[in-house]
């Protein structure tokens, strides 16, 4: 296990270090010098190169770059240039209500699709198959802010249940106050996982292995927990994991409409206000959230079967 | 879109006139003027707000913004967002009366202004604390004042113009004196850069001042968790007797339109500010909820940068404005809640009804054409910020009802950082900016910039690159008056003159529009576009 | 009479088999479902100057905001546009998002999804390495980079979307390659010496392209989904250009007094979205089938 995770995380270096150099050389090709947009107009030259000095920006990319990683190693993500704060603070804020909307956007997702996958490939082409794949091609396919505006609506305007926005106070508190918007994302993950549980079982239930079980006469709920879920499950868990990973940086949309403090604001503010520091400490977070994401679901996968080599 | 996305707000308001001012440290020369006592008198209505004396003392009152603020320093931040939150923290020297025409006494109680208008002496109101118990003294004033004055320290400083001493006389005396006499400097004093904080505090931990200031102003701030909520309470100390009201103002920040309706429709908060046009209507029929609609000093139009052909002809712009359908726009967009503009800066002192808007009318629009340098029409890029989708509503009807004069309009949305870059650099044709506002009541600050090429370092009115000597002249004829009655000449023409030259489209003047619950009582928001929480007061 | 054994496994069979009749007939169905729905979409964009009342554009101020009528079958928007008219002719412009933005990447990553599998070693590592990176970026920072140096509007969406989609693709595929290439098939192609590069496109490629084409449907979906997206952050086409996205973003400004403007096109996206699904599981069963029989 040890050796399987050391493996692992040798080989994310790579990748972390390209998303870095990625959005660094990326940030730098976008026109726009956030001292002059934070300074305006006719600054003259002299007042922006001595800001730019002051927060260091006027060394060769390359040197800015280095430092940047050397830094990080430390903690250090650098300070914000526009709220002259560390970066890291201003991301420890915010990692909490992202974090806390996607674990119960996910489990509410989890909760759901285990038993629509399993009874929609166990009835596979009866009516109550169609109607729960009609039923997540609807979620599927609905824009999210759209699907975010009706919950609201009904759920908070005209029921009185939950808060319209915001992220509350206290466990309790983000519970409720997060519960709309892990529907509007969870109810999105649930028609992915569904179908991907449902085909991967479909997949699973024709193989001959399961058709001896049956034969055999071992009864339905045994041959669909024991010998096919496993292995529906490490197609689903991979399902899951690439869209919490596009989710990370992607839940902007969401975050908007409920007013989460979380980082998709955040992401969106730095790219706006050119503020380089933020970006790529964001960046970073991302990388490693979704690093760390992948790396769960391949323990998971270990965990749901032994045999899978984790090579 | 939602009408105005936070993340754009953050850039709007570091784009505003305000911030580039500062940057651009504009002098005052302009504006001196010889012995001219400014402001206090010749207000016409300066009754003070009355309550009615039944207002209940209590309650928490919640307002959902969708701005926030960034700092609380006075001195540090130029966004909407922090401005309007430290008026109700701090107080200045003179604040504005009612009707936002002029300045009156705040926390200096009077003031003597010597015969050659350079030596001002101001008594302090005896009594006022800070709201952390601390005593106001001459020190805290000459403090504050010098922070505010200093140009390596204050981005506003040339709001103070040509300051050369600030000191104080005993311990309720502060004397300022000048190099030159400064008519604005009176009103200027109520700029929240001139705020007066407790020096002992400030000088102790400057950096952490900023988030948690002390101020004499009617709440103090007990917490700010950024990108969420912050958090005033009464000000104990206030020198104001009983007021605030209020025992506390809690202020989420609610970035989307709908969003912050509902949470006022559902009794979430009690007001909500920036309701957009489209729900006002409908938020009014409701019996729980009034939407205040409130004059403020703002002036939308649709910037053209006279400096790039064919724009520069006057007849095309002339063209533009008649072939721009301002009653339609407001009545489809703004569901009439907005004045065909007349002028090319907001409506402030000195403006006159009289002087005529362009009508809409497409066939003089074509006439001025055939006249022009472009007869046959031209292409012209139009910059729309993106997250307002008020303005992309109006770029969409604009663009089809100049095709008619053979004016082509390519829309392109830009995010504001960009949008503001090419901007402040000439680099634009038409767009990018479509407002601009006022923080000071006296409007020769906003005449110069908008309209006098030569003024100081430089905004070339503005970026619209209107060069006009006659402008310049008025301009300079208003601010060196002595009299109210050749001011009120001066501006009169200038806004003749303006109107005339059209260097933009003039637009519409737009109002606040508020959503309160209507056990609110007493809310206004003042033409500089802050509000008076201090007469807030929650029926039962 | 007692039934004999043989007659009662007789019956059994035979309605087993009714069942398997009745369930495959089902499943025709709702892959044909789903090829209707994209032709009526195809057939708005074709012949959307006959299908569409008014041109998308058409502003009547003031005729703002009709709800929906036998005039107006989606009724009028907040500049009085009709919103049937602007959805037919945005038929023509999602199409081409979707195409675009689904089957540019689904090429390019089946091909180096297929290389990096066949050839395994350094050549996998690092097209695999870089998918990762991909996927890892934020993908939203991408596009307001693109979209800041080209310039707003679909170019940059397009340019972003190529740069980035292509990764799922790959993946995909690679996985697919890793159990292909120990099939007969290809070892037969092996031992007779076929040259590499006419192994994996002749012979290969064609057995991966079905994973792909069933995922290519989900995509297409997403896609738009994206633009609708990118058009709600104020980052989508160009105003006015008609698109479901865009007039879904625009729209939820007044989705609580004038609902049909957001409604009825949101409802659109969701119907075509269901299509695409189906034809994709249609596809997959179908597909399916036949795949295990040729091998």
């Amino acid at each position: 296990m040890i050796g399987f995770l050391g493996h692992r995380l040798l080989h994310t270096v790579p990748v972390i270090v390209g998303i870095t150099l990625a959005s660094f050389v990326l940030i730098h090709l976008v026109p726009g010098d956030p001292i002059r947009i934070m300074l305006g107009g006719k600054a003259t030259k002299e007042h922006v190169a001595e800001v730019s000095h002051t927060l260091k920006l006027d060394r060769p990319l390359p040197v800015q770059y280095l430092t940047f990683v050397g830094d990080a190693t430390h903690g250090d993500l650098g300070e914000s240039i526009i709220q002259r704060r560390p970066v890291s603070g201003i991301v420890s804020e915010r990692i909490g209500p992202s974090i806390f909307l996607l674990a119960y956007a996910t489990l509410i997702g989890v909760v759901l699709a285990l038993p629509l996958g399993i009874l929609s490939a166990l009835r596979q082409n009866r009516p109550l198959d169609h109607a729960i794949r009609l039923l997540t091609l609807v979620a599927f396919a609905m824009p999210s802010f759209w699907l975010a505006l009706i919950l609201i609506r009904t759920f908070s305007l005209d029921l009185g249940i939950f808060p319209v926005s915001g992220y509350g106070t206290g466990f309790v508190g983000h519970v409720r106050n997060l519960t709309l918007p892990a529907l509007t994302i969870g109810l999105f993950l649930t028609s992915m996982l569904v179908r991907s549980l449902r085909s991967s079982l479909i997949d699973v239930f024709s193989e001959e292995y399961v058709e001896a079980a049956r034969a055999r006469g071992l009864s339905e709920s045994r041959v669909v927990l024991r010998h096919s879920l496993r292995n529906a499950l490490i197609a689903t868990l991979t399902v899951l994991a690439v869209n919490l990973g596009f989710l990370i940086g992607g839940a902007v949309v969401i975050e908007k409409v409920f007013d989460i403090p979380g980082l998709g604001q955040l992401l969106v503010d730095s790219i706006f206000t050119r503020d380089f520091p933020v970006l790529q400490g964001l960046t970073l977070v991302f990388g490693l959230l979704v690093i760390a994401i992948n790396l769960l679901s391949d323990l998971a996968y270990a965990v749901i079967d032994p045999r899978v080599r984790l090579a | 879109m939602s009408n105005e996305s936070e993340f754009d707000q953050l850039i709007r308001a570091e784009m505003s006139r305000r911030e580039l001012l500062r940057r651009l440290g504009l002098g005052g020369a302009a504006l001196t003027v010889p012995g001219l006592l400014a402001a206090c008198g010749g207000s016409k209505k300066s009754a003070a707000t009355t309550t009615g004396g039944n207002a209940i003392r209590g309650g928490v009152f919640r307002m959902a913004r969708n701005e926030e603020p960034l700092s609380f320093d006075p001195l540090i931040p130029s966004d909407n967002g922090s401005i309007w939150v430290l008026y109700n923290i701090f107080d200045q020297l003179t604040t504005v009366n009612a009707d936002s025409t002029d300045v009156v006494p705040s926390l200096a109680e009077s003031w003597e202004i010597s015969p050659d208008g350079t030596i001002y002496t101001f008594k302090l109101r005896k009594g006022v604390h800070f709201s952390n118990g601390m005593a106001l003294t001459a020190d805290d004033v000459v403090f504050s004042l010098q922070r505010a004055f200093d140009p390596k320290k204050s981005g506003y400083s040339f709001l103070f113009g040509p300051v050369s001493q600030v000191k104080k006389l005993d311990a309720s005396t502060v004397q300022v004196t000048l190099k030159t006499p400064f008519a604005p400097l009176l009103q200027n004093l109520n700029v929240f850069p001139a705020s007066i904080v407790p020096a002992k505090v400030l000088q102790a931990d400057e950096k952490g001042f900023a988030q948690k200031p002390i101020g004499t102003g009617p709440f103090a701030l007990k917490a700010f968790s950024k990108g969420q909520l912050t958090h005033l309470v009464r000000n104990e100390s206030y020198w104001k007797p009983g007021k605030p009201y209020l025992d506390e103002v809690r202020i989420p920040y609610v970035t989307d339109d709908n969003t912050r309706i509902l949470k006022l429709q559902a009794g979430e908060v009690d007001a909500a500010v920036n309701i957009p046009y489209v729900q006002i209507a409908q938020l009014d029929k409701r019996n729980d909820v009034d939407v205040k609609i409130e004059e403020l000093y703002r002036f939308d139009g649709i910037w053209l940068n006279n400096a790039k052909e064919p724009l520069d002809d006057v007849r095309i712009r002339q063209a533009l404005n008649y072939a721009t359908d301002k009653e339609s726009i407001i009545k489809s967009v703004l569901f009439g809640h907005a004045e065909v503009a007349n002028h090319m800066m907001p409506k402030m002192k000195y403006w006159r009804e009289d002087v005529k808007a362009y009508e809409y009318d497409i066939a003089k629009a074509k006439e001025l054409m055939k006249q022009s340098k472009a007869p046959g029409g031209f292409k012209v890029p139009l910059v729309v910020p993106t997250g307002d989708s008020i303005i992309s509503q109006v770029a969409q009807i604009v663009k089809q009802s100049w095709a008619e004069i053979g004016v082509n309009a390519e829309i392109s949305n830009l995010d504001i950082g960009t949008a503001y870059t090419n901007f402040s650099n000439s680099n634009y044709v038409a767009g990018n900016n479509w407002y601009i506002t006022s923080d000071v009541v006296a409007p020769d600050e906003l005449a110069a910039i908008q309209f006098d090429y030569s003024a100081t370092a430089g905004t070339k009115s503005f970026f619209t690159n209107y060069k006009s000597a006659e402008a310049t002249a008025l301009v300079n004829k208003a601010a060196g008056a002595t009299d109210e009655s050749t001011r009120a000449d001066a501006f009169g023409k200038l806004q003749e003159v303006v109107m005339r030259d059209a260097p933009m489209v003039a637009l519409y003047f737009t109002p606040a529009r508020t959503g309160i619950r209507t056990n609110v009582q007493d809310f206004h928001t003042v033409k500089t576009a802050w509000w008076r929480l201090e007469n807030v007061w929650l029926k039962s | 009479m007692i039934a004999t054994r043989q007659e009662v496994v007789l019956a059994q069979v035979g309605r087993l088999q009714r069942r398997a009749r009745a369930d495959r007939r089902w499943a025709s169905w709702t892959l044909w479902i789903g090829v209707g729905i994209l032709a009526v979409v195809a057939l708005a964009a074709i012949f959307a100057p006959l299908i569409a009342p008014a041109a998308p554009n058409a502003q009547n101020l003031a005729d703002a905001f009709q709800p929906p009528s036998w005039g107006h079958l989606m009724g009028t928007d907040n500049l009085g546009r009709d919103v049937f008219s602007r959805v037919v002719y945005a038929a023509r412009v999602d199409l081409q998002i979707g195409v675009i933005m689904t089957y540019v990447p689904l090429v390019t990553g089946v091909v180096l999804g297929a290389i990096a599998g066949y050839f395994g070693g350094w050549v996998d590592t690092l097209i695999m390495r870089l998918v990762d990176v991909v996927i890892a970026f934020p993908f939203l920072v991408l596009v307001i980079a693109i979209l800041a140096v080209v310039g707003p509007g679909l170019k940059g969406m397009y340019i972003a979307v190529l740069a980035v989609g292509w990764s799922l693709y790959a993946r995909l595929t690679r996985a697919e390659m890793l159990v292909l290439r120990e099939q007969q098939f290809v070892l037969a192609a092996e031992s007779l010496a076929f040259s590499r590069w006419r192994i994996i496109f002749r012979h290969a490629v064609p057995n991966l392209l079905r994973p792909n084409i069933v995922f290519s449907m989900a995509d297409f979906v997403l896609n738009i989904l994206l633009a609708a997206s990118l058009s709600f952050l104020g980052l989508g086409v160009r105003p006015p250009t008609a698109e479901w996205g865009a007039i879904v973003a625009e729209g939820q400004n007044f989705l609580l007094n004038a609902w049909w403007i957001t409604t009825l096109p949101g409802l659109v996206i969701v119907i075509v979205g269901i299509g695409l699904s189906l034809i994709g599981d249609g596809l997959a069963e179908r597909l399916g089938e036949r795949f295990r029989l040729t091998v």
